[in-house]
């Protein structure tokens, strides 16, 4: 994300506490992509990501009054919706200690049993260990940087650009040539 | 990595993600119906409701207030009937008598809550005995507390510290979670904390910092590390603090600007000895702040102290932790 894009998120959050009903729509458009696509990294599943999303959103509504548009209100309501995620992911299967001590990639394993997603993600997901499919799906589905990743899952940038290079070489390796071909016919 | 094979499976993969449905409209019409049920119907209910509790109260406590000024002139307090300070001898800092002063009468208070929210957070606990709730809080903390009461050489688990030397080097290893392992190392010479250094191990990656003199004050010396620039959201700050005759060591972790958890050591002492520690620790998930007393009597056998239950007593035997109060056993 660019300086341009972190300054009007910071001018629609300003906007939103004078006026949510007026103001969400135009913060919602800039910054839900991002959102949806963190807690779908962590979910599997689009109808939950969209539910959990609308919470995390109220969630910051909410709490509108504590936050200072100042700092960054992106990374609030990203923490909020990480959050979210790993709590339903909690309730799902509560054996696993979920995101802490390192744990964080045990989340990849509790796929919910309905995988709805198109048959290229489901590919790559077969092909990539969950934190690789997290990393790539936080980078190329919800346009973040690696420095913003790098806050997220508590990794150095180092680490998780290795892990996107690593990730590429094994989807050039194994994925399906004809997704490649019918790529072309498009 | 091919990068136009990457441009190409990226393009592709964004073209078969599915589309966002919800939209703003959906999730504001949601927060304003939550916000609608978080409104009381009536204000009166409650108002009547809370001047009755308040003239209830009132009747209480001048029926009980006599009785109970009346029972504490006759007894005596459990600090003093159990133990005297002057006879612990367990702390590997008894000879540092020079390097902190510490007077009795200015005791930090014990059970003093430092938030409202934690307060009420701690009454709203149902479900788990008060003497459970204490012990399941005192859980995490149990490790770096025996460790600074036993000193350079006892490693538990994943956290260490101690002194060493004449001069009051205080060194210390800790695991941070999600941020990786911090180690420290802070030297005191003529009485003031001098040199602070540190590193964090993280995925193989080692990162040096040196301490700032944080305090204008020079009858103080706080020394401060910080971890992370706070462009990147998260930082974190350790202190070493001599002031006033107290020596306390603090860890604060933050997550976008927000504190998460929070650690305060202060190792106090008395008759030239150190043979207590006052802990507070806070918890961003349970909003509260559990504030202990660590008496140590023995190696192996510590009192706690908190607001919720009177004494705890704690002994480590073959490596479980006995944790006892008023006939109740907990073994972890």
């Amino acid at each position: 994300m660019n300086e341009e894009e972190n300054e009007a998120i910071r001018k629609a959050s300003r906007e939103l506490k004078k006026d949510p009903d007026v103001a969400f729509a135009p913060f919602y458009e800039l910054t839900k992509k991002r959102v949806y696509f963190l807690i779908y990294s962590f979910t599997h599943d689009y109808a939950i990501s969209e539910d959990l999303m609308q919470n995390a959103y109220v969630s910051f509504l909410e709490n509108l009054k504590k936050i200072s548009c100042q700092l960054n209100p992106l990374s609030y309501l990203l923490s909020t919706a990480r959050n979210k995620a790993i709590d339903y992911l909690r309730k799902q299967k509560p054996e696993y200690e979920l995101d802490k001590d390192g744990n964080s990639e045990l989340v990849g394993r509790n796929d919910p049993d309905e995988d709805d997603s198109g048959p290229l993600l489901k590919e790559i997901k077969g092909l990539l260990n969950p934190f690789e499919f997290r990393v790539y799906i936080l980078h190329v589905l919800g346009e973040l940087t690696f420095k913003e990743i790098s806050s997220l899952v508590k990794r150095p940038v180092g680490t998780l650009t290795y892990t996107y290079s690593e990730s590429i070489d094994k989807l050039q390796k194994g994925v399906n040539p004809l997704w490649m071909s019918n790529s072309k016919k498009r | 990595m091919d990068e136009q094979f990457e441009k190409k499976i990226n393009k592709d993969v964004q073209a078969s993600a599915h589309p966002i449905t919800k939209n703003a409209a959906d999730i504001l019409s949601a927060y304003h119906e939550k916000e609608q049920k978080k409104k009381p119907s009536s204000y009166k209910a409650p108002f009547y409701g809370a001047l009755g509790a308040l003239a209830c109260a009132v009747v209480a406590l001048a029926v009980l207030l006599p009785t109970t000024i009346k029972k504490q002139t006759e007894g005596t307090s459990s600090l003093t009937e159990d133990y005297s300070l002057s006879d612990v001898e367990v702390s590997p800092l008894k000879n540092d008598q020079d390097v902190l002063g510490y007077e009795l009468t200015t005791l930090y208070p014990l059970v003093k809550p430092l938030s409202t929210k934690g307060r009420l957070a701690a009454y709203s606990g149902a479900g788990l005995s008060l003497f459970e709730e204490a012990v399941a809080a005192y859980e995490p903390l149990q490790a770096p507390i025996r460790s600074t009461f036993l000193g350079k050489g006892e490693v538990l688990g994943v956290e260490s510290g101690g002194y060493s030397g004449s001069y009051g080097t205080y060194s210390n290893k800790m695991v941070l979670p999600d941020v990786g392992e911090l180690f420290f190392n802070a030297v005191s010479s003529r009485g003031r904390w001098s040199v602070l250094t540190g590193e964090l191990a993280a995925d193989g990656e080692v990162r040096r910092f040196e301490g700032a003199q944080r305090s204008t004050d020079a009858s103080k010396s706080i020394f401060g590390l910080k971890l992370f620039g706070s462009d990147e959201g998260d930082y974190s700050i350790v202190e070493q603090k001599e002031n006033q005759g107290r020596f306390a060591f603090t860890f604060q972790l933050y997550d976008s600007y927000q504190l998460t958890s929070s650690l305060n050591l202060r190792l106090m002492r008395a008759n030239g000895k150190y043979p207590f520690i006052l802990v507070n620790a806070f918890s961003s998930a349970a909003y509260e702040t559990t504030t202990f007393k660590v008496l140590a009597v023995e190696t192996n056998l510590y009192s706690l102290y908190t607001s919720k239950v009177s004494k705890i007593s704690l002994s480590y035997e073959n490596s479980q932790r006995i944790y006892k109060n008023n006939g109740s056993t907990i073994t972890k």
